[in-house]
């Protein structure tokens, strides 16, 4: 990298932490670390929000899906709006009314504490683990490119973060992420003009985004109704609106940003904003995939994107046979970029309709024949080092970036790339953090103290989980598509979680009983779901939060109907209300 | 979008009445499910 691009990562990273450290004068209080005494602006929770769901993986997985498949993962997000307004109506007030600290908390008052304990640990587990693979998935992709040291990689993503969140509290992440944001839009709108500029001069932005449509990669809905497609138009809307409703109702690392908001009011607008923002933010994530598809039909691109592999394939006795594959990919390379030629040319001036009709089909032919080299050096990749989840899916943007962007944007994407991991990162640990002490240290272990040492607490539980997601994020093996690896585990949890929180919102003669063992049951449910059938994981948020509901409802009604929550710190008459 | 919405009869404190902005989202998704659906179309 030249040094103006380290210089602009430089920068980035000390206006950051400089953010975290102006604001570690406001923390004395506990309320005030761990929830900005209920002080922020919408505008600056909602980016927050936005920021957090945005990590690293989206930047890189997001637009390697979108060269890869185009627009249809863009389905994914159609059940968030709605989740927002749901949400915004029952949560929410709920939650701010209530005054908590945590959205677990929440649950001892209305059920007991087992439940409150026994969600806070899933959360705990799931979240740590979920924040290695967070830091890892660009410190591998990072490390790879550059030829960085892992290690030292995923502390460059580490150590900063752990410094302004341990000091600054949620005050310093939220104005961070704030500042995040603008460095992640910026950079990604600095990519699009860079994919455009970089197009050839007869090639207008309507003629390649039909190049592009010719092979599907416009095709953003699929109304197909099957539970074994990833993404289509239903699992994106039914499946994605009980996964956001668990997300960005029940995960702390969410209900912690618009706890922070000042009102009501301003919480609803802070989720808001995702539900106006969110769709088409990710379309423009996805573009920028759509856009590279199309940049490297007309660029040198290599046979596959991830090169790790070259060294041990090179000296197998397959070598010749990768050689002969990669003079193939030359070839078919060359005729599809004659062929992309062509049928741009096909879209402008008086091209008969029979003629453009065989540009396109010559187009997509050659592209088919391209795809089909790139499977089998895939396949031969496979064979020769024994790694059958090899995927290049999320090397196709930092190929891009490297080695087709000038001095200067490079530095631009890649401190684009630590905003979004390192507001996603501080936001967890900011949540890991809150929940380990409020749930577990101060329920639990020493419930009598004063503010001063449950915030220095606190910040010894952020330096812990910080470490801990560390060392995970050395140990984490890479897995395909970070983005759904990262999705998958959680909807092992996500939709259980949700069922309990329909039963405490929505069901009056819900008790703790019911809520424990429904959730046993609906995390029970998901696995054989997910082990014995070929349903993918957006669905597996509708059983669990299914299952939960309904045997929780049965098991409430078989023990007695509701109780009134075990919070010691509130009256019996204040739980009953 | 703006949270600050004209108080309607019963709100609490800092909570109005946010239905026109609901609507306004699910206007907007349909929107942009169109636009999508146009794009394909279009593109494809």
């Amino acid at each position: 990298m030249h040094w103006i691009d380290w210089a602009i990562v430089a920068v980035y990273l000390t206006w950051i932490v400089w953010t975290g450290l102006r604001l570690s004068r406001k923390t004395e209080a506990l309320e005030g670390y761990f929830l900005a005494n209920r002080s922020l602006p919408w505008w600056a929770v909602g980016l927050s929000v936005m920021a957090t769901q945005l990590s690293a993986i989206t930047l890189v997985g997001t637009t390697g899906q979108g060269y890869n498949a185009g627009l249809s993962f863009i389905q994914f997000y159609f059940g968030l709006p709605l989740a927002m307004i749901i949400l915004s109506l029952t949560v929410v007030p709920f939650f701010h009314r209530a005054k908590v600290y945590t959205a677990y908390e929440y649950l001892e008052r209305r059920f007991d504490s087992k439940t409150r304990l026994f969600t806070s640990l899933l959360f705990l587990f799931s979240r740590a683990m979920a924040t290695g693979v967070v830091i890892a998935a660009p410190s591998v992709i990072l490390s790879v490119i550059f030829g960085w040291n892992l290690t030292l990689t995923i502390l460059a993503f580490g150590v900063p973060t752990i410094f302004y969140t341990m000091k600054g509290g949620v005050q310093a992440v939220t104005w961070a992420d704030v500042k995040q944001m603008v460095v992640i839009v910026g950079g990604l709108i600095a990519a699009v003009i860079a994919l455009i500029m970089g197009l050839p001069d007869d090639v207008s932005v309507g003629a390649a985004l039909h190049t592009a449509g010719a092979v599907g990669k416009m095709q953003a809905l699929d109304f197909t109704f099957d539970t074994s497609t990833t993404y289509t138009f239903w699992s994106g809307l039914i499946g994605g609106l009980f996964l956001s409703m668990s997300y960005f109702g029940c995960d702390q690392s969410q209900v912690q940003r618009y706890l922070t908001a000042k009102s009501v009011n301003e919480a609803r607008g802070s989720l808001l904003m995702s539900a106006f923002w969110k769709i088409p933010l990710q379309v423009l994530v996805l573009m920028v995939g759509v856009l590279m598809f199309v940049f490297f039909l007309f660029n040198e691109s290599p046979i596959l994107f991830k090169n790790t592999y070259l060294p041990a394939v090179q000296s197998s006795p397959r070598a010749a046979e990768y050689a002969g594959l990669d003079r193939e990919y030359a070839q078919a390379f060359e005729n599809r970029r004659l062929a992309a030629r062509a049928m741009a040319a096909s879209q402008s001036d008086g091209t008969s309709a029979d003629a453009a009709a065989f540009a396109r089909s010559e187009f997509v032919r050659n592209d088919t024949a391209v795809r089909a080299v790139r499977e089998k050096a895939k396949t031969l990749v496979k064979d020769v080092t024994g790694d059958s989840e090899y995927n290049d899916t999320n090397y196709v943007f930092p190929t891009f970036v490297t080695e087709h962007l000038p001095v200067g944007l490079v530095g631009l994407i890649i401190a684009a790339i630590f905003a979004a991991a390192m507001s996603t990162i501080a936001a967890e640990l900011n949540s890991l953090a809150t929940s380990s002490v409020i749930d577990i240290y101060r329920r639990h272990l020493k419930p009598v103290a004063d503010d001063a040492h449950y915030v220095k607490v606190s910040k010894f539980a952020t330096l812990f989980w910080g470490l801990f997601a560390c060392v995970v994020a050395t140990f984490a093996a890479e897995m395909g598509s970070l983005i759904e690896a990262v999705n998958v585990l959680g909807s092992y949890f996500y939709g259980s979680i949700l069922g309990v929180f329909i039963l405490a919102l929505g069901v009056k003669r819900a008790n703790g009983h019911g809520a424990f063992v429904g959730l046993i049951a609906g995390m029970s449910a998901v696995w054989w779901v997910d082990q014995n059938t070929a349903t993918v994981y957006l669905w597996l948020n509708v059983v669990g939060a299914v299952v939960v509901t309904v045997v929780g409802t049965i098991v409430s009604l078989l023990t007695g109907g509701a109780n009134a929550g075990t919070d010691p710190s509130k009256p019996a008459a204040a739980r009953a209300a | 979008m703006s949270p600050a919405q004209s108080e309607h009869p019963g709100a609490r404190p800092g909570e109005s009445n946010l239905s026109f902005t609901y609507a306004l989202v699910l206007v907007v998704e349909v929107m942009v499910i169109l636009s999508l659906y146009w794009l394909g179309r279009h593109f494809g």
